[in-house]
């Protein structure tokens, strides 16, 4: 997963045109391991990739929306390629949070907006904005400071 | 990026009509070979600027070549990237792409401004959803998209706004009772026909006809198009002196100008006014303002409320209307009248909303009255103050004329009798069948003698104050106070002479002659009188 450039880390007041992303940093300071979570996120693909989950081997993947080049290990180019693009990833029984966090992962971390990520996840983006903009980080979903 | 007629900013702060909107214009209307309103024109324009853009290489929306997966880049090539509100970069490196899944590819190495390096894919040879068009708006966007009619509906005002100031430059196009057309695409409109279109109306006593109406019956312009023929007999009858346009808004309808009644044609001289002072309605206290509003005098320029239109106006009858047989197009009466786009003066219809009498009347617009009312208000033995009720009716061109009734008997009036060639007063009893403002009513004992009077008052130019010192002594001796209302100075003055409320006020207030006792009335000051 890409690392984003300017997660915020200060707070500021949301809007509707606020992008948002995972910060990785978040997810190393709570010591929890978000490969492990993208693993757990689709169990079939999970196994697929569990042999090569310590491999150092990199593809290239190609953003299908974009065309934008990341440089990806085995374990995130499956989940990118495959699980992501399944029907059931995002359903309307994914909780709010959730859904935006998978929304945020199957795009490598490209920053989108709420009204973006409503398109994505069918929630409206009133709803996703008031979700994002506690002072709570969720899943390390923080607004993009340079937005 | 949205689309940028699908923004109101489009319309509301940057919309400017160009040479291209008005060649599109032309050639519909050559084609249609049809008039068109501004709001019509204004659809029409949207429908062409939407169309514009959206056959406009999506590539010249940024700077460079719109990058597509499947394409190929070389290192200096500038790209515009669709799927990044159209930012637009520079290729700098390139290297072969890694993954068996693609096959071979590239990867470009791009310099976005004010950004780090990303890198991109091309060569592509996997499907990919920006090698369709290259512009994700065209098909993510395109279902949230306004559609013309929608976009005119939102912002169409602007537009047609914009339209009518410009069009109105356009020495090649017509207006005519709000559509537009190119002179030059106009069907021949001869002399023969407006002959024959005169003819048509002479036999109708003049008129009013619509358009269709007479083209029908003067069987002229048989093999052009309905709506061209019309308005090009419109324009042919514009052009022609012979010819009066007298419909309301919306609506045209023609008449003879030689079948017209004098009093049309040429303003009744007791409504002729002509202010030769100095306008001096500052002097007014706040007061004899609002008595100038309320009098409603035709040539007091008051205030108006834009965009409102009352349902029902109360007016004052004054001497001057009740001779001449009209009622004062006032400020708030004007907005009650049916008015028209162009035509100085309109034929409409007064109702008698008590007897259901129609009666054939005419709006003369520069000179702000009505006419069409002189048998009316001699059937009903009206007098100078008398409260008449205009109502609307819903029918376009039909408006009510009322007062309200009550069964008559005898009352004190003020009356105005003409004795060596002086206007005097007198109490005198009188049947009385309507309601009235009683510092306002003037009953006179013989007109003919008050024209005499006012045709003297003329001849020798008599200052207004002068007139206005006579009518206080006279109407001074009525009663023991001496005092006079300033209304009753007004209704009485313009026995002998036209003249608004505002220059009889002023002199009240200005001159040392008139002395301020209280409230709205005045006493003649013996000590300073002018004369």
């Amino acid at each position: 997963m890409s690392r984003p450039e300017a997660p915020s880390t200060t707070y500021i007041k949301p809007t509707l045109d606020t992008q948002f992303q995972i910060d990785p940093a978040w997810w190393e300071q709570s010591e929890r391991d978000l490969r492990v979570q993208m693993q757990q996120l689709c169990e079939e693909h999970g196994k697929l990739a569990e042999d090569d989950i310590e491999s150092d081997e990199t593809v290239d993947w190609v953003d299908p929306e974009t065309g934008e080049v990341s440089v990806v290990d085995r374990l995130a180019y499956i989940f990118l390629s495959s699980c992501s693009q399944q029907s059931e990833f995002i359903t309307e029984r994914t909780s709010l949070i959730d859904a935006v966090f998978r929304a945020l992962l199957a795009t490598n971390n490209r920053p989108l907006t709420p009204v973006q990520l409503a398109d994505r996840i069918g929630r409206p983006a009133d709803m996703i904005l008031r979700a994002l903009s506690g002072r709570r980080i969720y899943k390390g979903i923080r607004p993009v400071s340079s937005s | 990026m949205p689309h940028s007629t699908q923004t109101g900013d489009y319309w509301v702060q940057e919309f400017q009509i160009d040479q291209s909107d008005i060649d599109h214009l032309y050639n519909v209307l050559l084609e249609l070979e049809t008039p068109l309103s501004a709001d019509e024109m204004a659809l029409v324009l949207v429908r062409h600027r939407i169309q514009q853009e959206a056959s406009q290489p999506p590539a010249r929306r940024g700077k460079g070549e719109l990058y597509q997966p499947q394409d190929s880049y070389e290192v200096g090539d500038k790209i515009t990237f669709s799927a990044l509100d159209y930012i637009t970069g520079e290729v700098v490196d390139s290297r072969p792409g890694r993954n068996p899944d693609y096959g071979d590819f590239t990867v470009l190495k791009v310099k976005l401004p004010g950004e780090q390096l990303r890198e991109f894919a091309c060569d592509l040879k996997v499907e990919h959803a920006l090698n369709e068009s290259g512009d994700p708006d065209s098909s993510e966007d395109e279902r949230a998209k306004l559609s013309p009619e929608e976009i005119f509906i939102e912002y169409g005002g602007f537009v047609a706004e914009a339209l009518q100031e410009h069009l109105a430059k356009h020495d090649d196009l017509v207006r005519l009772a709000g559509r537009w057309f190119p002179r030059s695409l106009l069907a021949d409109v001869n002399p023969g026909h407006l002959n024959l279109a005169e003819a048509v109306l002479d036999i109708q006593g003049g008129g009013p006809m619509s358009t269709p109406e007479i083209l029908e019956m003067a069987s002229i312009l048989e093999s052009t198009n309905e709506r061209l023929a019309e308005f090009s007999l419109n324009y042919g009858l514009q052009q022609d002196d012979r010819f009066d346009e007298v419909g309301s808004t919306g609506q045209v309808a023609w008449f003879l100008k030689r079948l017209e009644p004098d009093n049309v044609q040429r303003t009744p001289p007791r409504l002729q006014y002509q202010p030769t002072e100095a306008d001096q309605s500052d002097l007014l206290t706040p007061e004899l303002r609002d008595l100038v509003v309320e009098i409603g005098d035709e040539h007091s320029d008051l205030p108006v409320e834009k965009g409102y239109r009352p349902d029902e106006v109360t007016i004052l009858l004054t001497y001057n209307h009740l001779r001449a047989g009209t009622l004062p197009l006032s400020s708030q009466l004007k907005m009650m009248f049916p008015t028209a786009y162009e035509a100085p003066r309109i034929r409409f219809t007064l109702l008698d909303p008590d007897t259901g009498e129609e009666l054939p009347a005419w709006v003369v617009r520069l000179d702000r009255y009505v006419y069409g009312l002189g048998k009316w208000f001699d059937q009903q033995e009206l007098l100078t103050g008398c409260y008449l009720t205009i109502r609307s009716t819903g029918r376009p061109g039909v408006v009510e004329i009322d007062y309200a009734r009550r069964k008559p008997r005898k009352e004190w009036v003020l009356t105005a009798i003409v004795d060596q060639k002086r206007l005097r007063f007198e109490n005198q009893q009188y049947p009385i069948g309507f309601e009235y403002d009683d510092l306002m009513i003037v009953k006179t004992s013989d007109d003919e003698d008050i024209d005499r009077l006012w045709k003297q008052v003329s001849d020798r130019n008599t200052p207004l104050e002068t007139l206005m010192e006579d009518i206080c002594v006279e109407l001074s001796a009525l009663n023991p106070q001496g005092n006079v209302h300033a209304k009753t100075l007004y209704s009485t003055v313009n026995l002998v002479r036209r003249c608004p409320p505002g220059p009889i006020f002023a002199r009240l207030v200005s001159l040392p002659q008139f002395e301020h006792v209280g409230g709205l009335y005045w006493r003649l000051n013996t000590t300073n009188t002018g004369s």
